[in-house]
């Protein structure tokens, strides 16, 4: 099949069923073997996850043995997921999770398409040095305000509770950024007939340009929403008080090398919920979420 | 006429309202970011142990850091952890979203399947790869016949922890730079790849001369968003390194030896100078990428 | 228990009864920190609404700080003014209140008692118990918890090595590694299965709590509190520095990559644990685990038969509060350690008073007596500026030599440096 050569006359007859054939045959075999790469590649890329979901279900001692149980030998329910709440405040995690996801999400959005329209379609004093201000922020990591910030937020008295979780991280230079990118598009026709209608400034934004801003929206919610949702750094240095502490700093008594209690199948089962949220999201969302991920190049 | 310069005037009256609306995030971002900053950096000049008043010591905190062997031993155990965690994610990244770019069946499955490391939270992550580290564990097990032992210290031996801790890294992180990469693939235009297949060029040629060349803003951005990253590096090591930092602080990156010394030994003067030294190191990154990219109009920034 | 308690209703009703007619004087307030331990703080509660009802003038604002980071939480609000009058501090970082200035003396009358040496007189061992806290030869404080680590023996594994925890169980280091030896057990390849004893690797305060106890046994102390000087490039420490790589590297009888200790010993892994107080002894119940106690080994060339480091909580006052309100607090000290019976029975915690230590409940106790012999012989660990720094400090260099194989010589060398110069910079924080 591969001694066929390229003949300046059109293939005829047998020649050329047997060239469509052979085509078709390397055709087949390309998409085989990228197949079988992206499938090595897929299995071992998502096998850490396979394993936390499938460890949840399994006895605490199997959960370490090292023969890999594909699937659980004593299925175990969610006996894990039970014991979870026992061991850790769990619920109470969750909730501080979503109130500090959530706030995050609603204040970031509405405040950055503010912002976001007011840097694109506003021309006043101080507008440009304020962008670039909000600019280079972006660029600064968040550890380097560590210190500094925790005295602060302690000098007001926040320590340890949810306006010093919430507050400092409640607005995102990057929201800002993004949506004036999108606020740029909106035709001023639109705005100056609404003015022409007597609309105020403010309703204007509210009524017309933040419907307009929508999809955006839709992506920045959920990437704020992933930050959120993951962030660890902030919550460990502020939140002393269990109650107060988000999933992602309530599970680290799970996490210290040679801890006491080795309940790995509530470990797995605690791991899978504080997962479950930003995996909920992906399945549904999935177009905003890859987009404000792009977007933000940043995973936390 | 009349109709126009009423309306333009309306709208220069109205200019200020733009001013009103950034107003709220511009004095947010003065608040807890610009005097933090500036805070910070006068920090950095004072012995503070938050049980007293800052005491004013000059640039002495920088001077103490060049003998200080813990700060010069992360600056090398960041330099690595950076090394190991930029390089090969690029290249593997690339190679993932090359295979992910063909058309086969299945693909958009695997795809989805192959982006899940990015979902988890770096905790999350470290809790079940402590357990896939387990000396007698998964990973020893499935290696055993590449190294035929049947217990490896992953963690607790010096050499072998900050691979681990690289390795880790480079799972959450490739899948996520492969879709960057993926988008940039996608972005360029079908009839550049096929003038390029009718000048009789090979697959691989014409990735390579074609493909890659266009692909330079992306490997840029990836190039700099993962140093970034790797600059910063902390959760990892803070949750799964032996001792947070250890075994004899192999792990005790620029990012946990700010919060060890700021948050565990309350010292916070030393913490804050350390955090300008990162700043520096992570500016000069910021710096390369934008003389990179100078010529870059569509980044994907 | 049950007679004092109506006893106490009683007094209740009468002080009450007696002070609703005496119109409500001044009333001092006494803001009380107590660390987070659950299942003290209903005893606490109990407690303090009865003083409250004793006591009509005093009022108690009691606060619960989450145990994290409780010494800065407590520092910065003692630098601010905002700190409590009366607070349950643990010896870790004492040294740091002490040198700060923060700390009252202690008024023993206020406390129920004729003066501090007799307070001293009121505690078994009193000499010993309360050194920790004691600073030049003065006493700042009243005990809550009282810990110090014993031997924990799986007797069972133990039996399955032919082995009578009673008569075996050895008296010096030399003779327990031949015991570990004989119960460890090893699969084929000779991966350790189980370990016969191993010592607690994971947190760098236990180079405080039980690797210099063991320097102290050979009679030198590597961190000196008052001088804050260091000494460890010595032949004493390379005695125990060696033992500890010889135990994880020639003798192949445990290490820091297994199992942490008190894990593996609930386990079932582990034959021999001697890093828990009286408070492990219900974990080990638990675990389902046959118990028995026993002291902590000593060196056949020592010269102090110390135990491991003591460490305690004691009730503090603040310097800064008022003077009534000091003399309050320590009437609330006083009060709150009153009924060490209560407090062992329901919360665990012992606090050493010589009349309970006496009386049959505490002597037909089965395991506290052995604390009670490892308190009075050992020493409280240093009480320092800088504790977790100079744990660190030390544990890099136990790692440097068991997990990185340096020259013990050099490594000892450069460590006493380091230690010296982190206790020179903290020594004025």
């Amino acid at each position: 099949m591969s001694n066929y050569a390229p003949t300046l006359n059109p293939p005829t007859g047998t020649q050329f069923q047997q060239t469509v054939a052979a085509t078709r045959w390397r055709k087949r075999m390309t998409s085989l073997m990228w197949f079988s790469i992206a499938l090595v590649l897929t299995v071992t890329f998502a096998f850490p996850l396979y394993f936390m979901v499938i460890s949840s279900f399994k006895l605490d001692r199997e959960v370490l043995s090292a023969s890999t149980q594909l699937i659980p030998a004593n299925f175990q329910g969610l006996t894990n997921y039970q014991r979870a709440f026992d061991v850790v405040p769990l619920a109470r995690f969750f909730f501080n999770s979503a109130l500090m996801a959530v706030i995050d999400v609603i204040v970031t959005v509405f405040f950055s398409a503010l912002a976001g329209y007011g840097f694109a379609k506003y021309r006043f004093r101080g507008s440009r040095i304020m962008f670039l201000f909000i600019l280079i922020t972006m660029t600064v990591p968040f550890q380097i305000l560590l210190v500094p910030l925790f005295i602060e937020v302690r000098s007001f008295g926040w320590d340890d509770s949810y306006a010093g979780l919430i507050i400092p991280g409640i607005m995102n230079a990057f929201g800002v950024f993004m949506m004036r990118q999108f606020a740029y598009n909106i035709p001023d026709e639109l705005l100056d007939a609404a003015r022409i209608d007597g609309a105020s400034e403010f309703r204007i934004f509210w009524r017309i340009v933040f419907p307009l801003l929508a999809p955006a929206s839709a992506s920045l919610a959920i990437i704020i929403f992933l930050f959120s949702w993951n962030n660890f750094l902030w919550p460990l240095i502020i939140i002393k008080d269990q109650n107060l502490a988000p999933i992602q700093v309530g599970i680290t008594a799970f996490t210290q090398t040679h801890s006491a209690e080795p309940q790995w199948g509530v470990a797995m089962a605690v791991s899978t919920l504080a997962t479950l949220p930003v995996a909920v999201l992906f399945v549904f969302f999935q177009r905003y979420f890859i987009e404000g991920l792009l977007m933000s190049g940043i995973k936390g | 006429m009349a109709a126009g310069t009423q309306k333009s005037s309306l709208i220069a009256r109205r200019q200020y309202w733009g001013l009103v609306f950034v107003l709220p995030t511009v004095i947010f971002f003065i608040v807890f970011f610009l005097y933090p900053i500036i805070s910070g950096i006068y920090y950095s000049l004072t012995d503070f142990t938050l049980l007293k008043p800052p005491v004013w010591v000059g640039l002495q905190n920088y001077q103490d850091l060049l003998k200080d062997r813990l700060f010069i031993k992360s600056i090398s155990v960041t330099l690595g952890y950076v090394a190991g965690t930029t390089i090969p994610a690029w290249i593997l990244s690339l190679f993932a979203a090359v295979v992910f770019f063909q058309k086969f069946r299945g693909r958009e499955i695997l795809k989805v399947l192959f982006f899940s490391p990015v979902l988890p939270s770096l905790i999350v992550v470290a809790i079940v790869w402590r357990i896939l580290l387990q000396p007698g564990g998964i990973l020893t097990t499935v290696l055993r016949p590449l190294t035929g032992s049947a217990e490896i210290n992953w963690l607790d031996n010096p050499t072998l922890s900050p691979i681990s801790m690289i390795i880790i890294t480079n799972w959450t992180i490739i899948p996520f730079y492969m879709l960057i990469w993926l988008s940039g693939l996608t972005a360029i235009p079908e009839e550049l790849r096929d003038a390029a297949r009718v000048d009789g060029a090979t697959r691989v040629q014409s990735f390579f001369r074609v493909e890659l060349p266009l692909l330079r803003p992306t490997g840029v951005f990836i190039a700099a968003i993962s140093t970034i990253n790797a600059f910063q590096g902390f959760t990892l090591q803070y949750a799964i390194s032996p001792g947070k930092g250890g075994p004899i602080d192999v792990n005790t990156t620029l990012g946990l030896l700010i919060w060890k010394y700021g948050f565990q030994y309350y010292r916070m003067g030393d913490a804050s100078a350390v955090s300008m030294v990162l700043f520096a190191m992570i500016m000069i990154v910021v710096l390369i990428q934008l003389w990179l990219s100078r010529s870059d109009q569509f980044s994907l920034n | 228990m049950l007679k004092r308690l109506s006893l106490v209703v009683m007094m209740m009703v009468l002080l009450a009864a007696l002070t609703s007619v005496t119109v409500a004087q001044d009333t001092v307030t006494v803001k009380l920190w107590m660390h987070n331990h659950p299942p003290r703080i209903p005893l606490d509660e109990t407690l303090i609404a009865q003083f409250e009802a004793e006591n009509p003038g005093i009022k108690v604002e009691f606060t619960v700080v989450p145990d994290q980071e409780w010494d800065t939480t407590l520092g910065t609000a003692l630098a601010s003014g905002s700190g409590p009058d009366l607070f349950n501090q643990a010896t870790f970082a004492m040294g740091q209140f002490y040198s700060q200035g923060i700390l009252a003396p202690i008024d023993a009358e206020a406390a129920g008692y004729a003066d501090a040496a007799s307070v001293y007189g009121a505690y078994e061992a009193g000499e010993a118990l309360l050194a920790g806290a004691t600073f030049d030869g003065t006493l700042y404080g009243l005990p809550t918890e009282l810990s110090a680590y014993a031997c924990y023996t799986n007797d069972a594994l133990w039996e399955a090595a032919g082995l009578d925890p009673a008569t075996d169980f050895p008296t010096t280091w030399e003779e327990l590694k031949t015991v570990a030896e004989q119960l460890t057990v090893r699969d084929d390849s000779g991966a350790l299965v189980q370990r016969g004893f191993d010592f607690k690797y994971d947190a760098s305060i236990f180079m405080l709590l039980i690797f210099n106890p063991m320097v102290q046994q050979l009679g030198v102390n590597m961190i000196d509190e008052v001088n804050y000087t260091a000494t460890i490039n010595t032949p004493e420490v390379k005695q125990v520095l060696t033992y500890w790589n010889d135990w994880v590297n020639n003798w192949k009888l445990g290490g820091p990559q297994y199992t942490s200790s008190r894990a593996a010993f609930l386990a079932g892994e582990l034959a021999t644990d001697c890093d828990g107080g009286n408070w492990f002894a219900p974990q080990a119940e638990e675990a389902g685990i046959d118990y028995s106690i026993h002291p902590i080994p000593v060196w056949e060339n020592a010269t102090n038969d110390n135990g491991f480091a003591n460490y305690a909580y004691f009730f503090m006052v603040n310097s800064s509060a008022a003077p009534e309100v000091q003399q309050a607090a320590w009437k609330l000290a006083g009060y709150l350690t009153s009924d060490p019976a209560q407090y062992l029975d329901v919360a665990g915690l012992f606090q050493a008073k010589a009349d309970f230590v006496a009386s049959e409940a505490f002597q037909s106790n089965t395991i506290m007596p052995v604390f009670l012999h490892e308190l009075s012989v050992s020493t409280y660990h240093p009480r320092i500026n800088g504790f977790f720094e100079v744990s660190d400090a030390l544990m890099r260099a136990r790692d440097r030599v068991i997990i990185g194989g340096e020259d013990i010589d050099t490594v000892l060398a450069e460590a006493e440096a380091e230690v010296n110069s982190i206790l020179a910079a903290s020594q004025g924080m």
